[in-house]
């Protein structure tokens, strides 16, 4: 609840700050109430049976001024022990004709293997913070529509399956007097980064102007302007990885073999998406009110990786290496958004 | 006309990235080098599984010690075959605390006893025809103390 009251009057303290600077460009605020998910039951494979993230409620504070020099969010994430933390910060700032934006969000979660006959390794630390960073650097379109395009960096941190190749004789027996040996390891976070181009339409903001975007159909009626929207924020472009966990010394010590890892890189993408109904009352072209429902989601995804083969030299050598998809990502959850500008 | 365009050439662009390309590991039937052998004999040397100290009878009681910087011991052992009964491993005589796991072989952990101080550990473990398919099992017994601690592991 502290975090809800010092939230509220950051809110009222930037909005004070900012009117007097702001007043002839737009001055946004809104609050954002949203349930939190990170889910991994659409991780490709058996990731989804290993990890398991704690659900939790989010609260969205956002002051922007697109037209101007200032954004800024921040989310509290309650988690069902009540705890807080927390999850998102966001900022954006507007320098020159570039528009900067700043995210960074996370949630904690666990490691479980619900299998005790299928052989895995797993760090002997089963807990982990997943994480989504995000830098964007761009412009507003010229046409409008609350379109802003550019470059964005976006760094994803969470599990990942290691798949595992042994020498071919062995694979299935492996040694007498060692443990089975297991297909897979568990990166507890591992790193995924994306590099390319970015593109958002905010329809909220759009309509508290008077305008639509590509994806809505606003209606109309004296003061009030309301109607569906589909928001969307993407970045696609070059993909790389980090991994976070040395398998060598666990496999050496379960296995007595010698560890290789090999790179992962390629194409992958972000989508943000927020399937919203908007209302918006414009008292005068100097004060709009907004109120936002929807859902909002986003997926993280490797579309494309660029092929390295690789084969067991020796009998004592093990290859790892994660598969494509095995670190996409998905976070989903209802919202209410409430905005003021002016 | 512009915007229909536009919208197929978009998507024409994700479906190409859709379909999917990975790189290959190969295994290598003519992989040079021999496999790796276990060392289970050597118990100042037991402190991982592919060193774990093989137990060869049961019954059987052995005793060891560890300190501040060997904090682990793992011993290996092979059920009988077709002996579906309860075992039980015991660490007695303890000097300071320590815990004891059972772990089987697909190194996931099956029990555990982790009382305080000098108090004994004991894991009772029942075996029967489903856990067949591997008959392996591994015991780690872990320092929790900052010193050294001498124990006496029974196998029954």
């Amino acid at each position: 609840m502290t975090h809800y009251v010092t939230l509220l009057m950051t809110l009222l303290l930037l909005t004070m700050c900012a009117s007097p600077a702001l007043s002839q460009n737009g001055n946004y605020t809104s609050l954002t109430f949203k349930k939190s998910v990170w889910t991994s039951s659409q991780y490709v494979g058996d990731l989804s049976d290993w990890v398991y993230f704690d659900e939790g409620n989010a609260t969205v504070l956002e002051y922007r001024s697109p037209e101007s020099s200032f954004s800024f969010s921040a989310a509290i994430r309650e988690s069902e022990d009540g705890s807080n933390e927390l999850e998102s910060l966001v900022g954006a700032t507007r320098l020159g004709d570039m528009f900067l934006k700043l995210e960074t969000g996370g949630s904690e979660g666990q490691l479980f293997n619900p299998d005790n006959n299928e052989p895995l390794i797993l760090p002997d630390n089963k807990t982990f913070k997943s994480q989504l960073n995000m830098l964007a650097i761009g412009s507003n379109w010229s046409q409008g529509q609350g379109v802003k395009y550019g470059f964005a960096w976006v760094n994803l941190v969470q599990p990942a399956e290691i798949e595992l190749t042994y020498y071919s004789v062995l694979a299935d027996a492996g040694i007498v007097g060692a443990p089975t040996w297991a297909e897979s390891a568990v990166d507890p976070e591992f790193s995924n980064h994306i590099l390319g181009l970015w593109f958002d339409v905010d329809s909220l903001s759009s309509f508290m102007n008077g305008e639509g975007t590509f994806y809505s159909n606003p209606a109309i009626s004296g003061n009030f302007i309301r109607g569906f929207a589909l928001d969307w924020e993407m970045v696609v472009g070059l993909y790389f990885s980090d991994p976070s966990l040395d398998l060598s010394p666990i496999l050496k010590e379960a296995y007595g073999l010698d560890y290789e890892y090999v790179e992962s890189s390629g194409l992958a993408w972000t989508n943000s998406y927020k399937m919203a109904y908007n209302l918006v009352y414009r008292a005068q072209d100097s004060l709009s009110v907004g109120l936002q429902m929807g859902i909002e989601g986003r997926a993280v995804q490797t579309l494309f990786e660029i092929p390295e083969d690789k084969t067991i030299s020796s009998k004592d050598q093990v290859i790892g290496k994660i598969g494509i998809g095995d670190n996409d990502s998905y976070q989903w959850g209802p919202y209410v958004r409430l905005a003021v500008e002016f | 006309m512009k915007y229909v365009s536009a919208r197929f050439y978009f998507v024409l662009f994700i479906s190409f990235l859709l379909v999917a390309c990975e790189g290959e590991i190969n295994t290598n039937e003519n992989a040079s080098g021999s496999a790796p052998i276990p060392v289970q004999n050597d118990l100042t040397d037991n402190d991982d599984f592919f060193h774990a100290y093989r137990l060869s009878s049961i019954p059987q009681s052995l005793s060891d010690t560890l300190s501040t910087t060997d904090t682990v011991d793992y011993f290996y052992l092979e059920l009988p075959l077709r002996s579906y009964r309860s075992y039980s491993f015991e660490l007695k005589s303890l000097t300071g605390d320590a815990d004891l796991e059972l772990i089987n072989a697909y190194l996931n952990k099956e029990s555990w006893s982790e009382n305080a101080g000098t108090e004994d550990e004991l894991i009772d473990y029942w075996r029967n025809y489903t856990d067949l398919d591997n008959n392996m099992v591994f015991l780690k017994v872990i320092n929790r103390s900052g010193t050294d601690v001498m124990y006496t592991l029974e196998v029954n």
